[in-house]
């Protein structure tokens, strides 16, 4: 794995950005909708940022006592190796496990919107053969398509956003807070454990060139991901109002449906769709790229090609055979991954966090390994 | 496997290589003191050579001193030759002042000093480099009873006259070309460039052709590591006839299997001029009127030099107009198969209407259709580059007019596809740079097909992976697509608008590193202020 490939703090937020955005920005609408109705716009953005910032206030407190070192490298050093290996190959998984998720996330959109003949397999084929020769150009070549992309991703999603505000009715963004917190804090679950994804500055950490703006470029990708994600699941409701948002699985989509700006212009939804494979496919880029680095710092395994390889067939088997239907995707993305997704991000690292801090009280006469 | 499979095909294997490039050590040969033995050895060297004359003759003087002249009558001026050097070693001899004798030991020295008029000789004590000047158009001179041989270079060989660039033709700017003869190509470099800065170092490739490469670049501005590492790559390559810059640009790419021009070529020495100011550097290749430009990247490939002589805002907007006609060029029939086939509902109902109405009884899917009509256009394009160019014309009009309206006439193709396929042509035709364009081309069947397959979710996908590739390429260590990812701000200036001369203050920065600043600041026209009179 190359390890001199510096990122700069503007390709950080931008990855951070495009990363997180590209699976909450058509789910997200529903997931709150569900649960906080009108204010699901308050649950996209309130908790789910506190807990982003926790997450990366964490993250970066570890990272600057490990500064040349991944968490897959580190781990082992806070917990003892045994251990690590175990710490190691959980993260792997945990990665893992959201590579397929918005595989077949993306998969199964597409064969309920676009793509309703063609094999589910088929399209995982694609997507995960894009990702797997991106991963293997390495980083690098990741960290400048984003830059590339960015401009494209962005714009395209900031007007077909913008155009949504032309059915906007403010009305359906009342009452705030009707029953009180509680709603809202249960909609926020789901937000949270996607926002909580900017874990992977853990892995990031050392390829960073100036470590000690992380905080500060992480913060501004936050931020963005927030207003960004506040104003799509605001916009959505006001369009489409909460009732008809939680019932649609991918409601941004729909209300890209419903903009009409005369005769010509009509039905964007495509459009929409354009920019959201450029995010997913940077997502799932960067998972492969984050997975294989894993195996080799975990394992030591050199060979990148075969790593690749593997996954890429692991992955296959797993989104297209182990996974269900469409509706257990779901009922995976709100039940499951939530809870599995924040011992990950905010937990396992907090508690990594905790040992260091109690070892620097207590210090021990030797530096022993666990 | 793949790996040793295409090796296979291609012919590589270790024992095999050149021959001719391990025998050839080239071992000194040095001249022996005795005219016969000189000719002798020369005239076995030369055996069979036609073209190669040996002309002897006597010097007049006390004792006479026998000489003998080796040229190549192809390659050299027989007039002035005759004037220059002949004349003046047999006539002028008796104007020499009463007090210098020729002998055979100053003979050399007398006729350089003082009977010779050429302007340049050169002198060599070696057989192998006697050899290469004469086959470069020398007249070698080998005097009895010295070491050393001459060679004055009389000019001569027959060139085409400096032309207009017919693959680049500017409306605004010069029109010099480079032709193929090197030297006058470094000559339209350094009319530009009246600058000792401006370097000029010659290399040989080829061990039969002995082309002459010439790189140049501008000391102080060009990164001594991009120097070496073009050296280093030119003369890496071992091949038996270098034919032109193709097969060199091909061996000293970064990637072997690249699919986009990683090396630019131009035929204007405007052009290479304004590049070796932004710290690239210029290859030129002897016998060719194509010159080489490293490192390239993709921008550079949609630049045009006219852009550089128009008003920056006309500049500009020819620019994005480009852009538009590079991603039509590209784009254009897959997002159209992608629609027709995968998303009818982006179309508004009025145009729905009128394409239903054509396509009711067509026999081809769209994509088919596509497909065919752009395959057609190829070949009818490759036809016309091929053919005489009043023959041309009647491709054009066979071809474009008679098939194309016969065939939506018979109703095997819709209208749709012949638009399009128009269209595309015509942007095509719009990317200032031919290789490019080619790239374009090819990847436009890619994503025709990848349309074909999954609509516009796989013209994404396979744009994707298009970029993934693009932003994986270096050209000479330069990343192909910057500046735009690695983003560099200051350099955005000359990419999809081109920023008013006043305020080009910069060099790449990727090439221009060492010495950023280009001009002073603050020369931008200012209104004549009111106020004052």
């Amino acid at each position: 794995m190359e390890q001199k490939v510096k990122i700069s703090g503007t390709q950080l937020a931008m990855l951070l950005f495009i990363f997180v955005t590209s699976t909450l920005v058509i789910y997200v609408p529903a997931f709150t909708a569900t649960e906080a109705k009108e204010s699901a716009w308050l649950a996209a953005s309130v908790l789910p940022f506190t807990f982003g910032y926790l997450t990366l206030w964490v993250i970066y407190k570890l990272g600057s006592n490990f500064p040349t070192q991944t968490i897959f490298q580190y781990g082992g050093i806070i917990v003892g190796r045994f251990l690590g290996k175990g710490l190691g190959i959980a993260y792997i998984i945990f990665l893992l496990v959201m590579d397929i998720l918005v595989l077949r996330e993306f998969s199964d959109f597409l064969a309920m919107t676009t793509l309703p003949l063609t094999p589910r397999l088929w399209v995982l084929f694609s997507i995960v053969g894009v990702a797997t020769y991106g991963a293997y150009q390495g980083l690098e070549v990741i960290v400048r398509s984003v830059q590339f992309v960015f401009g494209i991703y962005l714009g395209g999603f900031a007007t077909a956003i913008l155009l949504g505000l032309s059915n906007f009715e403010f009305g359906r963004l009342l009452p705030i807070m009707e029953e009180g917190l509680m709603p809202i804090i249960r909609g926020s679950i789901v937000p949270s454990s996607w926002y909580g994804e900017i874990v992977i500055l853990a892995i990031l950490f050392p390829l960073i060139n100036k470590p000690k703006e992380i905080k500060k470029n992480g913060l501004i990708a936050l931020v963005a991901i927030t207003v960004f994600v506040t104003v799509d699941v605001a916009v959505t409701i006001g369009v489409l109002g909460s009732k008809l948002t939680s019932s649609f699985a991918v409601p941004l989509w729909s209300m890209a449906r419903s903009i009409e700006l005369g005769e010509v212009v009509q039905r964007l939804e495509s459009f929409l769709l354009i920019f959201w494979i450029t995010g997913v496919v940077i997502k799932t880029t960067l998972l492969t790229y984050l997975i294989c680095l894993g195996f080799n710092q975990v394992f030591g395994f050199k060979n990148r090609k075969v790593v690749l390889g593997g996954v890429a067939v692991f992955e296959l088997f797993i989104g297209e055979f182990m996974l269900g239907n469409a509706s257990q995707m779901h009922v995976i993305l709100q039940k499951f991954w939530p809870p599995f997704g924040m011992v990950f991000e905010l937990g396992i690292p907090a508690f990594l966090l905790a040992i260091i801090k109690l070892r620097k009280k207590n210090p021990k006469p030797k530096k022993s390994a666990g | 496997m793949l790996k040793s499979l295409f090796k296979k095909v291609l012919g590589f294997s270790a024992e095999k290589g050149l021959k001719q490039a391990d025998q050839k050590s080239p071992q000194k040969q040095p001249l022996s003191n005795s005219l016969d033995q000189n000719t002798a050895e020369l005239e076995k060297k030369f055996e069979l050579c036609a073209d190669i004359v040996f002309r002897k003759f006597t010097i007049n003087c006390e004792p006479p001193i026998n000489a003998v002249a080796v040229f190549a009558d192809t390659m050299i001026d027989e007039k002035i030759g005759s004037k220059t050097i002949l004349g003046a070693i047999l006539q002028e001899t008796t104007s020499l002042p009463v007090d210098v004798k020729i002998t055979k030991s100053n003979a050399i020295e007398i006729l350089k000093s003082r009977l010779l008029t050429t302007m340049s000789i050169k002198e060599t004590s070696d057989l192998l480099e006697f050899e290469d000047f004469v086959l470069q158009g020398g007249v070698a001179i080998v005097i009895d009873g010295s070491l050393t041989a001459l060679i004055c270079f009389v000019g001569g060989l027959q060139g085409r006259a400096i032309d207009e660039p017919i693959t680049e033709p500017v409306v605004r700017g010069p029109r010099d070309g480079f032709v193929e003869d090197y030297k006058t190509n470094i000559s339209l470099i350094r009319r530009r460039i009246k600058s000792t800065r401006l370097k000029v170092e010659l290399l040989q490739v080829g061990e039969l052709s002995k082309t002459t490469v010439a790189i140049c670049y501008i000391k102080g501005i060009v990164h001594d590591l991009l120097i070496e590492e073009v050296k280093t790559r030119i003369s890496r390559i071992k091949i038996d006839v270098a034919m032109g810059s193709g097969p060199i640009e091909e061996m000293i790419a970064d990637e072997p299997f690249s699919i986009f021009p990683l090396i630019e070529y131009t035929e204007r020495p405007d052009k290479v001029a304004g590049s070796l100011a932004e710290g690239r550097v210029a290859i030129i290749v002897d016998n060719t009127p194509m010159t080489l430009i490293v490192p390239t990247t993709f921008v550079s490939l949609v630049q045009a030099s006219e852009d550089y002589y128009n008003h920056f805002i006309f500049a500009s907007f020819v620019r994005s107009i480009r852009f538009v006609a590079l991603n039509i060029a590209l784009l254009l029939p897959a997002v159209t198969v992608a629609i027709m086939s995968f998303h009818q509902e982006i179309i508004p109902d009025k145009l729905l209407g009128i394409i239903i109405s054509n396509r009711k009884e067509l026999p081809l899917p769209i994509w088919a259709e596509v497909l065919v009509m752009e395959m057609f256009f190829e070949i009818l394009r490759e036809a016309g580059v091929r053919l005489p160019r009043t023959i041309g014309q009647s491709v054009s009009i066979v071809g474009g007019l008679v098939i194309g309206q016969a065939t939506i006439e018979a109703g095997f193709v819709g209208y749709i596809p012949v638009i399009v396929v128009a269209l595309t042509a015509v942007a095509s035709f719009a990317i200032p740079n031919y290789g490019a364009g080619t790239t374009i081309r090819i990847l436009r069947f890619g994503l025709i097909i990848s349309a074909t397959l999954m609509g516009l979710v796989g013209v994404m996908l396979s744009l994707m992976l298009i970029l993934f590739y693009l932003c994986g390429l270096r050209s000479f260590g330069v990343p192909y697509l910057s500046p735009i990812a690695p983003l560099i701000p200051g350099d955005l200036k000359d990419t999809f608008f081109r920023a008013p001369w006043w305020a080009m203050l910069t060099r790449p920065r990727f090439t221009g590193a060492k010495e950023p600043s280009r001009m002073d600041t603050n020369q931008g026209p200012t209104k004549p202020s009111k106020g004052k009179e």
